[in-house]
């Protein structure tokens, strides 16, 4: 005889990972994803920023805007360092 | 039961008003209804009194289990048998593609739901966007709504063209119930011509339930009650106006129908 199974429970609705951002907000392509597309194809190259150095910068930040940045982030489906490069690039025109 | 989509493509022609007219119907005759809001403008979640709603079509969208918008299923202030589906200005980020069956998230959230209820309606946005494919595809007849007026009778008329596109692709057995006019002040020559205009080209798929322009139903709205409740001449009129599009639309459904 068989053992009766256990149905197992589904987990339940959670809110989208998008809720709290505006529809508005510009989607902002990060940095690293950029360098890494450049010249896999000519019109990459043609495209493409060129590939920079990558130097490292030290700053100090209260913990509250730590925790903000990790939170929009998870939002944007980017890593903290990926976000900070956005927002840097996008400020600075750079 | 039926889950009946209502649409137009022009915005302000009122498609939340007959929203709220066919669930003020279901609420006087004491049936089992449930509003799937669809609009990020989520103007039918507040006229159903419902203000800060847990979860929306937002994350029923973003998840698109099947069945799993039955956890989001929403009280509402006009009583315990008119649910909803809330909307939220987030829902706007799922009016994309999302991938191979993305019109289908909302027809595979909802499942079995809709047996649970004598009417679904659905409420979709002004546009022939993701949003608005999810609910053709997930109803079984569409309502367009229109103004007596140049541009929303175009609009009506790319409303009935997405039905004819959802038909010929992702569902079937979709076909069109009925082109309400609403907010219509028929002592208007121009008015009058449109009208007309419309009755020549759709026939009788024009409803007779012409919906005049009453200052009751955006008083009823902002009180966030059934028109059926909000007592006035006004009131009265526009709600046995609804009553009549309801049975046009649901014969089934008639007050003592099993």
């Amino acid at each position: 005889m068989s053992e009766p199974s256990v149905p197992t429970q589904r987990s339940a609705l959670v809110k989208a990972a998008d809720a709290d951002l505006h529809p508005t907000t510009p989607k902002l392509e990060p940095l690293d994803d950029l360098s890494s597309k450049a010249g896999s194809a000519t019109s990459d190259v043609m495209r493409a920023p060129k590939k920079e150095k990558l130097v490292t910068i030290k700053v100090d930040i209260p913990k509250s805007v730590r925790k903000a940045l990790s939170i929009e982030a998870e939002k944007r489906g980017l890593s903290v360092k990926q976000l900070i490069n956005a927002i840097l690039r996008d400020r600075t025109r750079g | 039961m039926p889950t009946i989509a209502v649409l137009s493509m022009k915005g302000g022609v009122g498609k939340s008003t007959i929203i709220l007219g066919l669930a003020s119907v279901a609420w006087e005759r004491g049936q089992q209804a449930l509003i799937v809001d669809l609009d990020p403008q989520a103007n039918a979640t507040m006229g159903l009194d419902v203000l800060s709603p847990v979860f929306t079509t937002n994350d029923v969208l973003a998840d698109a289990r099947p069945g799993i918008a039955a956890d989001a299923v929403t009280g509402t202030g006009w009583a315990p048998h008119i649910k909803v589906l809330a909307a939220e200005r987030a829902l706007e980020h799922r009016n994309v593609n999302e991938g191979r069956h993305s019109a289908l998230r909302l027809r595979t959230a909802l499942a079995s739901l809709p047996r649970s209820y004598d009417l679904v309606v659905i409420d979709c946005p002004p546009s022939l966007g993701e949003l608005t494919r999810n609910a053709l595809s997930a109803a079984d007849l569409a309502v367009v709504v229109t103004e007596p007026g140049y541009f929303a009778l175009h609009g009506a008329a790319q409303a009935l063209e997405a039905v004819e596109v959802i038909r010929g692709t992702t569902n079937p057995g979709l076909r069109t119930a009925a082109i309400v006019i609403n907010r219509a002040r028929p002592h208007l020559a121009e008015q009058q011509v449109r009208i007309t205009e419309l009755r020549e080209a759709y026939g009788d798929l024009v409803s007779p339930s012409v919906l005049p322009e009453r200052t009751s139903v955006p008083q009823a709205q902002g009180a966030g009650i059934p028109i059926h409740a909000w007592h006035s001449p006004g009131a009265r009129e526009i709600s046995d106006l609804f009553e009549d599009l309801y049975d046009e639309i649901l014969p089934g459904l008639k007050m003592g129908s099993p």
